[in-house]
């Protein structure tokens, strides 16, 4: 109407952040290591998002991706082994107003803290959780972790990990309530923008395992699949991710994948002969666990009092 | 907004029945409902009430003098910010600071421009810019990329440009910027032509003089080299230009001369005649306010008289010219002189006429001044006439009476009958519909008429929307219709009329999505049209003509107004019109409307179809002649299809009793004991060919000329080599690694996005590109090939280097 422009509104912040607003300490992490890549992505979705530090927590368990809140000027809680999930939640059920962004890792998330990762994905409480899968326990110098690949020589099995890895995305998309599951890896950065800005702007528990390079430790798992890109599908859709040309052409292997289909989301994630990269699955309609549990968080004490007196009085004789 | 009412029947037809006695005026149902109070505005303007946080066409950047001449004179600053940013940011990355706050920068230009004059814009841009590099409190490298960014968009913001914000003189601002930039060159041209024909005529007299002896002979460095009077004489009577001047022509000569000498250039470009109340324009060396209470005649009179001095000038130019090249014969030139007056100026000699602008009040032209107005859009004199509009208004209402109690006088269609004069239709809310208007009255030489609305509103305590857009709800609402008569393009409507700027031109009124929340919080939408009736809510005055239907009340009578009109005069006896509002509280309201204003309603309904028709929108005749031809088309194809049926069956008939002919003879055959096997093959009618079987003469090879020839195989299309001899870092597939940047910190750095590009490619050697290139986990340095050939083991850098280019 009256001729304007798409852009017509003119919305103003009072404050404006820079990508160093959000760095912290300076990376500990090793030449090489996918997680630099991560941490620079994570930087720019809070700055193009404009999100106040003081309202953006990071939060993690045990492990080198779990050094990220040290590198993020925002609040963090750099928590216990396995328990980043749990502190998270907690985070964003007293306090809904916070942005929180969960960094955890394979050993972190799949191996002692699978309990949790099982329960928070059914919560879907409104956070951002990314898991930095290098496939071996990095921090600890090389022990065989959840996704260590067959037949890899780590220190506690110098002749091969002896079981087919987890596969993480089956096991998120099995669970009840799962609202949004993607997989991407640490060396294309379109795409790595990309999914996790969506995973962030998605009302629920964003999931995103990010395939990640440790050079140190297992140069192969990444080179191999860097070498190949054969063994990597991307996954394309108007609802999903649109990659241009250039990132298409580094994966060969492409094809439409309608992330609302859970069903056909289930079936890519099962085929282990490729790993599909983008959104498998989204849906933005799923109920989070945040939304019941804040109800009554405005209430004054005087109202709390008085609700508890009306529910006591049921008992009054 | 409530979906459903649970009320009584009862009840709901008490509400109903008042709001249509109320529709029909009568005073007690008036008294019983409630008029709308506070800052209820049309539905479809409730996401506009913040003017300040919305980007419209103002403020506008104006081009300054002696730029290039297909630049636009006028842009929206919004628009001409883009197209700087553009010019020095390649990539959607650079720049990222500057663009993210672009509309803190914007909304800070426009808070300063709320005055009603034209802004420096240089010295504007740069307070500006001051004022976000303040606001930010960047960090070293931010500060300094947002400084130098600004910098560059600077130059897009030349010197003598000016910002020109929203206000009630800004369409004055506008002309007079329009005139500057036709007519200030043309001036200076006109004074070197005065000049120069005051040097040609003088030289002429000087060479007479000097013949007769009696000037002196040159002075200065022309008496040192030259003697004029040698020369005159020298030729003797042969020489055509010692021929003495005959005194006719002396004298025509000094007359012209003085004529020249005598001109005397006020170096105004334009005269505005009426009044015009700001001082700004009292100040500008080449502009004059006349105040008269009757400004067409003064502006005619003053047409007249400065036509009368631009005639002696312009006589005495021609002269000069003839007599310069001795090309006067007087026997032509001396009638045709002697009635030479401004009717007999060339179309370029009219241009350099001052411009004279009337400056009239609607009211005057529809009521005292209708008859001077007449007289001057039909006199042929190019003045101009501005008259600000009020939309809602009628102009040739007399006092106590109300707008809506006779049908509007349109000054446009009054000023269309005069044939020959420019009328423009415009709104002050479209700079470029009312450039386009003036530009088309400066660039012919006719009388011209603008129109212009303004957005104003009555008696608001406090303006509900800003101007600019009640401007613009008079233009979608077609309360003041775009309209653009050129005479000079032609004879016909079709050629003369422009009417591109009126929104959905094809329908009665502009239909708009309307989005609005249930009380459930669901997100609803409905197609919304915006009617005359919408546009007269903007206006406190008119409120008596609205009353507020009780909330979540619905009954089937309710008819938005755009329905109501649609429908003929029987079906809407028991229904009531309404216009769907908002409230300051955001609730979506119903309000019903009287049925004066529905008469209103239809008088603009009546006249924008007049002016569609006129325009060739929706042309009745047009429309009748097409399904005219469409009937008759439809005629004779039915006419051949039914002979086509006719033919087609006789045919069957005829094939029908051939076929049972040839079995009743093939039954005989056999019944009286012929050879079978004459049946075998034979007995099918010929009509109906086995599926399988080939057609005649097709020699079994049919089937294969059916199928498609194959596609020859494309050649494959080798990849283009896409090497390079220059490094370079595809920045955009950076993973942030560290890696080169550990490698070199002088040659690899990172952007806003933190992402490498290369700084200096010879910040170090060749080695540490390749070593770059090859740890680089993105594949996105390409390190080309080596600046440095003396460089050692270049050779097999080289080699290392090749996968990566």
């Amino acid at each position: 109407m009256f001729g304007l422009k798409g852009d017509w509104s003119l919305e103003v912040k009072d404050r404006y952040f820079t990508l160093e607003d959000y760095c912290g300490a300076q990376p500990r992490w090793c030449t090489g290591c996918g997680d630099h890549g991560i941490l620079a992505a994570v930087h720019r979705v809070c700055r193009d998002a404009q999100l106040k530090p003081e309202k953006t927590v990071a939060v993690s368990g045990i492990g080198c991706s779990s050094r990220l809140p040290h590198y993020m000027k925002t609040y963090g809680f750099h928590g216990l082994h396995g328990r980043a999930l749990p502190v998270a939640c907690g985070v964003k059920s007293r306090r809904p107003d916070l942005d929180v962004w969960v960094a955890t890792g394979d050993g972190d998330c799949f191996s002692i803290g699978a309990a949790h990762w099982v329960h928070a994905m059914r919560y879907n409480m409104d956070i951002t959780m990314l898991v930095f899968d290098n496939g071996i326990y990095g921090l600890t110098k090389k022990q065989t972790s959840p996704t260590t690949p067959f037949d890899i020589p780590t220190n506690t099995h110098p002749s091969g990990a002896l079981l087919p890895p987890l596969n993480p995305l089956t096991v998120t998309l099995g669970v009840t309530n799962v609202s949004f599951v993607a997989q991407i890896v640490d060396w294309n950065a379109q795409l790595r923008h990309q999914v996790i800005e969506m995973a962030h702007k998605h009302k629920g528990t964003g999931f995103v395992r990010i395939i990640q390079r440790c050079p140190v430790y297992v140069e192969a798992i990444g080179k191999t699949l860097q070498d190949e890109p054969a063994r990597l599908k991307l996954l394309t859709h108007e609802n999903g991710i649109q990659v241009d040309d250039s990132v298409k052409k580094l994966f060969p292997n492409h094809a439409e994948h309608d992330p609302s289909d859970l069903a056909a989301a289930l079936t890519i994630a099962a085929d282990s002969s490729v790993l599909p990269l983008g959104i498998l699955y989204r849906n933005p309609d799923a109920p989070c666990y945040d939304d019941m549990s804040r109800v009554g968080m405005d209430m004054s004490v005087e109202d709390r009092l008085a609700g508890m007196n009306q529910a006591l009085d049921h008992f009054a004789i | 907004m409530n979906s459903a009412t649970d009320r009584p029947q009862d009840e709901r037809t008490d509400v109903v029945g008042t709001l249509r006695r109320f529709h029909y005026g009568e005073p007690a149902a008036t008294q019983a409902t409630q008029r709308p109070e506070g800052a209820i505005l049309p539905a479809l303007l409730n996401p506009y009430r913040d003017a300040s946080a919305i980007r419209y066409q103002y403020p506008l950047y104006l081009a300054p003098l002696g730029a290039p001449e297909d630049a636009a004179l006028a842009v929206p600053l919004t628009e001409h910010l883009a197209q700087g940013i553009e010019s020095f940011s390649l990539s959607p990355d650079s720049a990222r600071v500057l663009k993210d706050n672009l509309p803190w920068f914007e909304r800070y230009l426009r808070q300063k421009l709320t005055g009603p004059d034209p802004v420096d814009a240089p010295s504007l841009f740069d307070e500006a810019a001051n004022a976000l590099d303040e606001h930010l409190e960047l960090d070293g490298s931010n500060r300094d990329k947002l400084r130098a960014d600004l910098a560059s968009l600077r130059a897009a913001i030349a010197d003598g440009s000016r910002f020109l914000g929203y206000g009630p003189d800004a369409p004055l601002h506008l002309l007079v910027h329009v005139i500057r930039h036709r007519d200030l060159e043309r001036s200076r041209q006109l004074q070197r032509r005065i000049s120069d024909s005051i040097h040609r005529l003088d030289g002429l007299l000087q060479i007479e003089a000097a013949r007769e002896g009696k000037a002196p002979s040159g002075d200065g460095m022309t008496q040192q080299h030259l003697d004029t009077a040698r020369l005159a004489n020298m030729l003797g009577k042969r020489a055509h230009g010692s021929v003495a001047l005959s005194p006719d022509r002396r004298a025509r000569i000094e007359n012209a001369l003085a004529a020249l000498r005598e001109w005397d250039d006020d170096a105004i470009l334009v005269r505005f005649v009426g009044q015009v109340k700001n001082p700004w324009f009292d100040q500008q060396d080449d502009v004059e306010v006349i105040d008269s209470g009757e400004p067409c005649n003064a502006a005619g009179e003053l047409f007249e008289r400065d036509a009368a001095r631009y005639t002696r000038l312009f006589a005495a130019l021609r002269i000069a010219a003839l007599e310069s090249e001795d090309r006067y014969d007087a026997s032509i030139h001396d009638s045709w002189f002697a009635g030479f007056d401004w009717q007999s100026f060339s179309d370029d000699e009219l241009q350099s006429v001052t411009r004279i602008v009337a400056l009239v009040s609607a009211d005057y032209l529809a009521c005292d001044g209708l008859p001077s107005f007449s007289r001057l859009l039909g006199s042929r004199r190019p003045v101009h006439v501005i008259s600000w509009v009020r939309a809602y208004d009628n102009p040739a209402v007399r006092e106590g009476e109300g707008p809506f109690d006779a049908y509007r006088f349109e000054l446009a269609y009054f000023g269309v009958g005069h044939r020959q004069a420019v009328v423009a239709q415009t709104s002050a809310a479209r700079h470029e519909d009312l450039l386009a208007g003036f530009q088309c009255a400066l660039a012919g030489n006719r009388t011209s008429l603008h129109l212009v609305n303004r957005g104003t509103q009555t008696r608001a305590e406090r303006p509900i929307l800003d101007p600019w857009f009640v401007a613009s709800a008079a233009l979608e609402s077609r309360a003041h219709p775009f309209l653009l008569v050129n005479p000079d393009e032609g004879d016909h409507a079709a050629e003369r009329v422009s009417f591109d700027g009126n929104p959905q031109n094809d329908r009665d009124w502009p239909v708009e999505t309307l989005e609005y929340d249930e009380a459930g919080g669901e997100r609803k939408e409905m197609s919304v049209a915006f009617t005359f009736a919408d546009y007269a809510l903007l206006m406190p005055a008119l409120h008596d003509h609205f009353r507020m239907v009780p909330a979540g009340f619905e009954a089937d009578e309710l008819v938005p107004v755009a329905d109501y009109l649609a429908q003929d005069e029987e079906s809407i006896e028991r229904l009531v019109p309404f216009v769907w509002g908002i409230d300051e509280e955001g609730v979506l309201v119903k309000l019903a409307i009287s049925r004066a204003l529905v008469f209103a309603c239809r008088d603009r309904l009546n006249y924008w179809h007049t002016l569609q028709e006129l325009a060739g929108v929706h042309n009745f005749y047009v429309e009748a002649a097409v399904e005219r031809v469409l009937e008759d088309a439809r005629v004779a194809a039915d006419a051949e299809r039914e002979e086509l049926r006719k033919a087609h069956e006789e045919e069957l008939d005829a094939a029908r009793s051939e076929a049972a002919g040839e079995a009743m003879g093939q039954l005989v055959d056999v019944l009286m004991g012929a050879d079978l096997s004459s049946m075998v093959g034979a007995g099918a009618p010929a009509t109906m060919p086995a599926p399988s079987e080939a057609p005649a003469g097709d020699g079994g090879a049919a089937p294969a000329a059916d199928e498609p020839e194959p596609e020859p195989e494309p050649e494959p299309e080798e990849e283009e080599d896409l090497g390079f001899d220059e490094p370079w870092v595809d920045s955009a597939a950076c993973t942030t690694c560290d890696d080169c940047i550990n490698i070199n910190k002088q040659m690899f750095a990172y952007n806003e996005d933190k992402q490498a590009y290369l700084v200096d490619p010879r910040a170090g050697t060749y080695a540490d590109l390749v070593t770059a290139a090859e740890t680089c986990p993105a594949k996105c340095i390409h390190p080309g090939k080596p600046l440095d050939p003396s460089e050692p083991g270049l050779e097999e850098l080289i080699a290392r280097a090749e996968p990566f280019n």
